[in-house]
């Protein structure tokens, strides 16, 4: 807001400067602060005018990455990227005809929208695999033909030629023994959806739904889509129970969840952001009672927000739009320093430069504390929260600049101490005081008792499903989805890697031996790999050599059908599947996302990998015997299980560990970084926020609040801000309106981060509960241990 | 080589003589008056089977039972013993007891759609065979003839027409398949019972 500024610089002549050099430096400096902040604003407005599309809705941009495996971190991202523009939906509704009617519906109401839809034609892979088909064999027909004498197999054959019908579409003499029909039919086991009439359809607990699978024009987060699409899908359900009262049309994918999770945010950023303003502005007017004071603040809060943003779209790709709802409640932080400057000022006659000066190394020390606090959410892997701590520290550090830089020539010279700081005065007097008798240690065993008991009832919880949640109605959906196509988890998988294609593929052929057992046991519903629709080169050789078994019973036949002795000859001469006629044919196109392709590893040779995916993971029990299935007593080589959301809590858990050491560290640092300034009286100001800290704690275990990494993140964010209420108390001794200050800044800082604590993103609700209640006691604390006033 | 005659005939009497007029439901309607469909039917059958490629015909014969509501057993005895029970959502094929092939619907949504039609074709199902198959056909007094094209792509892929003829009884059935397999079956010898016996209630169980 400079053109504010330049408005109120009558006053520079007011608040002459002393002539000293140190003044020149600070002009100095206030007009480069000033030119950089222009800057950052011309660049915002100029340089990110696309801001909107630079927010990012989707919630795993906040997860962390995998440092150790760089192939299967690209390949993840690849296949997240492949998925995030569909979109399914399954329709039905009382009978198949109505279905049918149900899902033309749907169509029509997503008609516009620029939607792909990937239709019932799909490609027929036995057109495909025909001429490959002497090396295709399913592992029953392998091992019926490892047992098959010359009759049984003359017996199977002419079994087939005699048939009623058979399921297949070749004719005889291209399939006599019927092993291509079964493998084909095999693979038709790798999805419950089946082309029938023109649609795409599947039967699932007695229901028959209709699969409308879309592929979206643009990305997913774009927000201009996303409210046009909730709207088409609210369209189309209502069209759907027009037919049928009892449709049912459910819906997954991406964009759902980003369109849901943008509509919470946003609803979150004007709450949070329109709550913390209104509630900054009604008391510091009512403190101050000054238009000035309030504006000034405003431009600090403008100042700071505009430092943020550039800061965090300068470094970023993309900003995080809970980043953007997390800034927001650091309205009630940033304001404290104009809060600290204005209180100084109440009922002060001193010259604005001398005050400005006594005031300045108090006012550093509170920009310290809290952005060395907002500093170690950097340290954790998460980028999501690396932003936020950027977005905080950039933003904080920019209202405190504003303030130091700006207001020594801006402030009035005086303001009237109001009389609303009497009674407030008059509370504190009668404020409990430490005393060193009985009755106050007794109270402190008491509490000491009270925290020990909670804190021995705390539950740590590092699963990150408890940070992340989307929208329940949307989450059950996707699970109804994708338990009605068998859709496989994304989050626990097998990596399969070696030196060639080749051994990638025998490798994968090993693993799945190993995993047909867990089918039948019905561990898992099934498995998503390549080897399924390209078996490796060892394979196809070995199944054309088990099929040259077959000469004798071929004689046979020829003489009771009265064919050529050679008939069955020109099927032998099959040629061999690779690698490159497999991923060059259509037919792959669903499937080519799980070969990964040669990627150089760490020594530079190229490593070949691709991932299988599993079908409906039943449970704990199954997870980890697939877990011990690549070491187990027959090891697979070149496995890997990959449990990420396995992973990413345990990293959770380690950086929690490492994070209780930061806060501890933190907790004797703090006392030994102040002591030089208050000597002897250290231990009132660090009192309070310690024991605010362990009531916390305690409270947390009473009510059953689990500890997560970002509970004690949101202490060292108490322990920040406590510190810095204690300091300005105690630094500045009990004047009327140091209270009146310190009780503006935390009553602000408990609105912003109390409304924090409403957010639904789970992780924002607990940062926001832990430190508002944090900041609540730390703040009741904290007059116990002023020294009485002389 | 009689019935193979015929076979030849029949096929050479469609190309020549009707042009396929689409969704004649008259002819249906006709039908479906002169067919007697009973809650049981019982009889023989002759099946031809005249595959691409080869030029000897396959003949096989056997016995039949249709039971309405429960399913279709289809007995071969020469030259290949075994029995084929088909049920709504599943084929089971055994000889000598011994299981030799098992498919149900729930493994493979294709097998509903074979149902249907086997039961279509074998049970005189002809409404169920009019909603997947474009028809048409010809009535002369008390006889028949229904020529069914598949209006779906996907059947189409498995069938490339199926043809009805008959009177009180379907008496004839032909199916050519999409890769040029035809399969030619006459019905003989057919009784008809008001009530499923327990007997062949008991086989479906």
């Amino acid at each position: 807001m400079p053109a504010k500024f330049r408005r109120t610089s009558g006053n520079v002549l007011n608040n002459a400067p002393p002539a000293s050099r140190l003044a020149r430096v600070h002009r100095l400096l206030a007009w480069f602060w000033l030119a950089l902040l222009l800057g950052a604003a011309c660049w915002l407005v100029a340089g990110r005018a696309d801001w909107v599309a630079r927010v990012d809705t989707d919630l795993l941009a906040l997860l962390p990455r995998d440092e150790r495996r760089p192939m299967l971190e690209v390949a993840l991202k690849a296949f997240a990227k492949q998925g995030e523009r569909q979109l399914a939906l399954l329709v039905s509704a009382r009978d198949e005809a109505l279905t049918r009617q149900a899902a033309q519906a749907t169509r029509a109401a997503l008609a516009g929208l620029g939607l792909t839809e990937q239709g019932g034609a799909m490609a027929f892979p036995g057109d495909f695999y025909f001429p490959y088909r002497h090396g295709l064999l399913t592992p029953a027909d392998r091992a019926w033909l490892t047992g098959a004498s010359t009759e049984t197999a003359t017996a199977r054959a002419l079994d087939r030629a005699y048939a009623l019908f058979t399921l297949s579409n070749l004719p005889w003499q291209d399939d006599p023994y019927g092993f291509f029909g079964d493998w084909l039919q095999a693979l038709g086991e790798a999805t419950p959806v089946r082309p029938s009439g023109g649609e795409l359809t599947v039967r699932h607990a007695g229901r028959a739904y209709v699969a409308l699978i879309f592929t979206l024009p643009g990305s997913a987060f774009d927000a201009d889509f996303q409210q046009k699409l909730l709207v088409a899908l609210d369209d189309a359900r209502e069209r759907a129970r027009a037919l049928d009262p009892d449709a049912r049309l459910l819906r997954a994918g991406v964009v759902l969840h980003a369109a849901a999770a943008a509509r919470q945010a946003q609803g979150e950023m004007s709450l949070i952001g329109l709550g913390s303003l209104l509630g900054t502005f009604f008391l510091i007017g009512f403190v101050f009672q000054s238009a000035r004071a309030l504006t000034l603040i405003a431009a600090s809060l403008v100042a700071g927000s505009i430092v943020a943003l550039a800061a965090a779209f300068a470094l970023f790709e993309r900003v995080h739009l809970v980043t953007l709802v997390f800034g927001t409640s650091l309205i009630g932080v940033a304001v404290d320093y104009a809060i600290l400057v204005f209180a100084q000022h109440l009922g002060n006659t001193e010259p604005v430069w001398d005050r400005f000066r006594r005031l300045l190394p108090t006012l550093s020390m509170v920009l310290l504390t809290p952005a060395l606090a907002y500093f170690a959410l950097a340290l954790t892997p998460f980028p999501g929260l690396k932003q936020m701590a950027i977005f905080a520290v950039c933003g904080i550090f920019g209202a405190w600049a504003s303030v130091v830089c700006f207001y020594p020539y801006l402030l009035p010279a005086t303001l009237p101490l109001p009389k609303n700081a009497d009674p407030l005065k008059r509370l504190l007097d009668r404020w409990p005081r430490w005393k060193n008798n009985g009755m106050a240690w007794t109270v402190v065993l008491l509490l000491v008792v009270v925290a020990a008991l909670g804190i021995a009832r705390l539950r740590a919880n590092d699963d990150i499903r408890a940070l992340f949640s989307g929208e329940a109605e949307l989450i059950d959906e996707h699970r109804q989805v994708s338990e009605i196509l068998r859709l496989p988890s994304p989050a626990q998988m097998f990596l399969v890697s070696g030196d060639s294609a080749e051994a990638v593929l025998q490798a994968e052929e090993a693993l799945i031996e190993r995993l047909r057992p867990l089918v039948a046991e019905r561990k898992i519903g099934g498995f998503e790999a390549v080897s399924r629709w390209l078996p490796s080169a060892a394979r196809q050789r070995e199944n054309a050599t088990l099929q040259e078994r077959l000469r004798a019973s071929g004689t046979r036949i020829a003489k009771a059908l009265e064919l050529p002795p050679d008939w069955h000859a020109s099927a032998e001469k099959t040629e061999m599947l690779t690698p490159d006629i497999w991923l060059a044919a259509p037919m792959s196109a669903p499937f080519r996302a799980l070969w990964l392709g040669a990627t150089p590893d760490a020594s530079g040779t190229p490593r070949h990998a691709s991932m299988v995916l599993l079908q409906g993971l039943a449970g704990v029990e199954a997870a980890a015997r697939l877990a011990a299935l690549p070491s187990g007593d027959v090891p697979l080589p070149g496995v890997e299980w990959v449990d990420q959301t396995r992973e990413i809590s345990g990293l959770m858990a380690r950086y929690r560990g490492l994070l209780v050491k930061t806060l501890l560290a933190a907790c004797l640092a703090v006392p030994l970084l102040l002591f030089p300034f208050f000597r002897s009286r250290v231990w009132r100001i660090v009192m309070p926020v310690l024991a605010a800290g362990a009531l916390t704690l305690a409270f947390m275990g009473c009510a059953g609040i689990p500890l997560q990494m970002l509970s004690i993140l949101a202490l060292l964010l108490t322990l920040g801000m406590g510190v810095d209420y204690a300091i300005f108390l105690q630094a500045r001794q009990m004047h009327a309106h140091t209270l009146l200050a310190t009780t503006l800044a935390a009553s602000l800082t408990l609105l912003s981060f109390g409304l924090l604590a409403l957010s639904r993103t789970p992780a924002l609700h607990a940062l926001g509960t832990t430190v508002t209640l944090g900041v609540l006691l730390s703040w009741l604390l904290t007059p116990i241990f002023l020294r009485r006033n002389p | 080589m009689k019935i193979f005659k015929r076979c030849l005939m029949l096929a050479a009497s469609w190309c020549l003589a009707t042009p396929l007029h689409a969704a004649d439901a008259g002819v249906l309607v006709a039908a479906r008056e002169r067919l007697a469909l009973e809650p049981v039917t019982q009889g023989e059958f002759v099946q031809t089977r005249q595959l691409a490629r080869i030029k000897k015909p396959l003949i096989s014969t056997g016995r039949f039972v249709v039971a309405r509501g429960l399913g279709v057993i289809w007995e071969d005895i020469a030259p290949f013993a075994r029995t084929m029970r088909l049920t709504k959502d599943e084929i089971l094929q055994t000889a000598d007891g011994q299981t030799l092939m098992h498919l149900s619907a729930d493994k493979e949504p294709a097998v509903a759609a074979v149902t249907g039609i086997l039961f279509g074709v074998l049970a005189g199902d002809l409404d169920a065979l009019a909603r997947g198959f474009d028809h048409a056909g010809e009535v002369k007094g008390t006889h028949w003839r229904l020529d069914f094209t598949p209006r779906d792509a996907n059947l189409a892929r498995l069938i490339r027409q199926l043809t009805l003829r008959g009177a009180r009884d379907i008496e004839q059935v032909e199916i050519i398949s999409a890769a040029g397999d035809v399969t030619y079956i006459e019905f003989k010898a057919q009784t008809h019972a008001r009530e499923i016996p327990a007997d062949i209630g008991k086989r479906f169980e």
